[in-house]
């Protein structure tokens, strides 16, 4: 039986000292960012804070002429917000579906995780490459419009009203992003097969939405039935810390009822992946 | 009948598997199985089903053995991640990203092992050239020949250098270039002292790596030793290659002359020939098909002879 000399020498050249989450992150966002349907979606979500960009240009315009408008309060910010959500949901529904969906169709995962790197890596890496698309859908529109108007404001002394509402806005963008990303990382971890997760997604947003709809006819407890939605959850948060509206619920309880969806996503994706050699 | 732990290739061993077992629900991958695998090739050979690949991705660490302990380099492989920069494997099925090149492709699975953009390219680079698909570096993989992807996945895996390399029948559906530089590459780096292990279930593909064969059946280790024990064996049954090309019959023609053809059975799309000599017949194949303009397609083998040489040694 022959035998053969451990001639071997370990590779001893430089190192990076990138993480391999961040690698995993990025290419996850370079490859959704190339995608003509990522491209299309972000431009028509872009729409509403380009004109909301311009509303604000002319309302600076019209209070510096001296028109009289009312004092500027958190509708138009709690509006913003509000729709953040939702394009962060359309953005994640038509781009986001296949960030694990993808690896377990095309079985790279096998690829990834015979590197150095932990589960949790590849996890952080997938959530964190769909938040970037998800910052630049919802975080970085807020904080231009934000900025925009409260630099102008602040320029004619009527800032003061509205500083509050704007980084709650941003609060709630950032949340949208985040919480929505475990969601959709966890339905796609769940099948190869991407269709399916699309309709799982959208199952996701819509059934507690019609949930919340019958608990609130049922019961006409308006808020608590929101409780059981995503976007519910974010109206209740809207409610408290842009119009400041106590909403009838325990002021904790949108933040408990996000935290739990937001942590139960991410045991899901993790419980997937353990298992990623079985799955097909 | 021996308990001793199989052991092949050189010293110090560089895989150590022990009491390893996995199964999917009621079925069987692996079964308390134990092999110390060193430096050389050594191939993984056993039917469909056997095993193989189950002990391919506990070895990987894509599967945590339900029971038992793998170990490279002595390091466990359970909860330490770091041992993977030994590790190179190239699996089983056709598998890339869609869009990507096949620098890309290489780059971005190198840079998972913590290389800079720069290193990892240079790395990507070095290990493109050595599957020789320099040229085609920057088209993407989906445009790839089943042998070009085949070539890129082995350079995904040897690009950081590792001392072990796993490689799930490399040889599926690749055409005769890509199927002979994949088993120079092999050799080359067995003899260099890396520790190669390739899995697969055509006797023939093994033989023209290496010499030291590890049988799996069932989940279990049945044999392990040198390959000419196996050939012997299987000398007495007749080995199958199924050719496909566009003139079936004139092929037909040509090969019933030959003394080691013992059958040659045709269909509308192929021939099946069975030989006792192997190696001259797949040598002869293509030469014949390509002097006589018979448009080779490919050929397999199913090797039903493996099969019943396995069939003896479990009985």
């Amino acid at each position: 039986m022959p035998i053969h000399p451990d001639s071997y020498e370990p590779y001893d050249g430089p190192r990076g000292t990138e993480r391999p989450w961040w690698t995993v992150a990025r290419q996850t966002l370079g490859s959704m960012l190339s995608w003509t349907r990522t491209k299309l979606t972000l431009l028509a979500v872009w729409v509403f804070p380009a004109l909301a960009l311009i509303g604000v240009i002319v309302e600076y315009s019209l209070r510096s002429s001296g028109t009289e408008l009312p004092v500027p309060e958190g509708q138009f910010v709690g509006a913003f917000a509000t729709y953040q959500a939702y394009a962060v949901a359309l953005v994640y529904l038509a781009s986001g579906c296949g960030i694990v969906s993808h690896d377990i169709r095309y079985r790279t995962l096998p690829f990834v995780l015979s590197k150095p790197i932990t589960r949790w890596d590849y996890l952080g890496g997938k959530l964190l490459g769909l938040s970037l698309l998800g910052a630049l859908t919802a975080v970085v529109p807020t904080l231009l419009v934000g900025a925009l108007r409260l630099g102008m404001l602040a320029s004619i002394d009527l800032a003061g009203p509205i500083v509050g509402a704007t980084l709650a806005a941003l609060g709630v963008a950032i949340a949208a992003v985040v919480v929505t990303a475990a969601l959709v990382g966890a339905i796609s971890s769940l099948s190869g097969r991407t269709g399916l997760v699309v309709l799982g997604v959208i199952g996701a947003f819509v059934a507690p939405w019609i949930l919340s709809s019958i608990l609130q006819l049922a019961t006409e407890a308006k808020a608590a039935g929101n409780l059981v939605s995503l976007h519910g959850a974010f109206s209740l948060v809207i409610d408290q810390w842009i119009y400041g509206d106590a909403s009838g619920v325990p002021a904790w309880s949108p933040f408990v009822a996000l935290g739990v969806l937001c942590g139960g996503s991410i045991a899901v994706m993790h419980w997937r992946l353990k298992q990623a050699g079985d799955i097909h | 009948m021996t308990d001793a732990i199989p052991t092949t290739g050189g010293d110090p061993k560089t895989i150590q598997v022990r009491k390893a077992s996995y199964w999917y629900d009621d079925v069987i991958g692996i079964n308390d199985l134990s092999v110390d695998i060193g430096p050389g090739v050594t191939g993984l050979l056993g039917p469909n089903g056997a095993g193989k690949s189950t002990l391919m991705k506990v070895i990987s660490g894509q599967l945590s053995p339900r029971t038992g302990e793998v170990r490279i380099n002595k390091r466990p492989l359970a909860g330490n991640p770091e041992v993977f920069a030994d590790i190179g494997f190239v699996p089983e099925f056709d598998a890339f990203w869609q869009g990507m090149s096949g620098r890309e492709f290489v780059v971005y699975l190198t840079r998972l092992h913590g290389l800079d953009k720069s290193n990892a390219a240079a790395a990507a680079e070095r290990a493109i050239e050595r599957v020789g698909l320099t040229d085609d570096a920057d088209r993407p993989v989906s445009d790839y020949s089943k042998g070009m992807r085949q070539r890129i996945k082995v350079a995904q895996a040897l690009a950081h250098e590792p001392n072990c390399l796993l490689l799930d029948e490399p040889l599926n559906g690749t055409d005769p270039v890509g199927r002979r530089h994949i088993i120079d590459l092999i050799r080359e780096l067995g003899a260099a002292g890396t520790t190669v292990v390739v899995s697969s279930h055509v006797l023939h593909e093994i033989e023209q790596m290496t010499d030291e064969v590890v049988l799996i059946h069932s989940g279990r280790v049945l044999a392990d030793g040198h390959i000419q024990e196996i050939r012997d064996l299987i000398d007495e049954h007749p080995h199958t290659i199924h050719v496909d090309c566009d003139r079936p019959r004139e092929l037909a023609a040509e090969l019933v002359g030959f003394e080691d053809v013992v059958r040659v059975e045709l269909a509308d799309d192929h021939v099946r020939v069975a030989t006792r000599d192997p190696a001259a017949c797949y040598d002869r194949i293509p030469r014949l098909t390509l002097e006589n303009d018979f448009g080779f397609q490919g050929m397999t083998s199913p090797d039903n002879d493996l099969d019943a040489v396995f069939q003896y040694l479990v009985d």
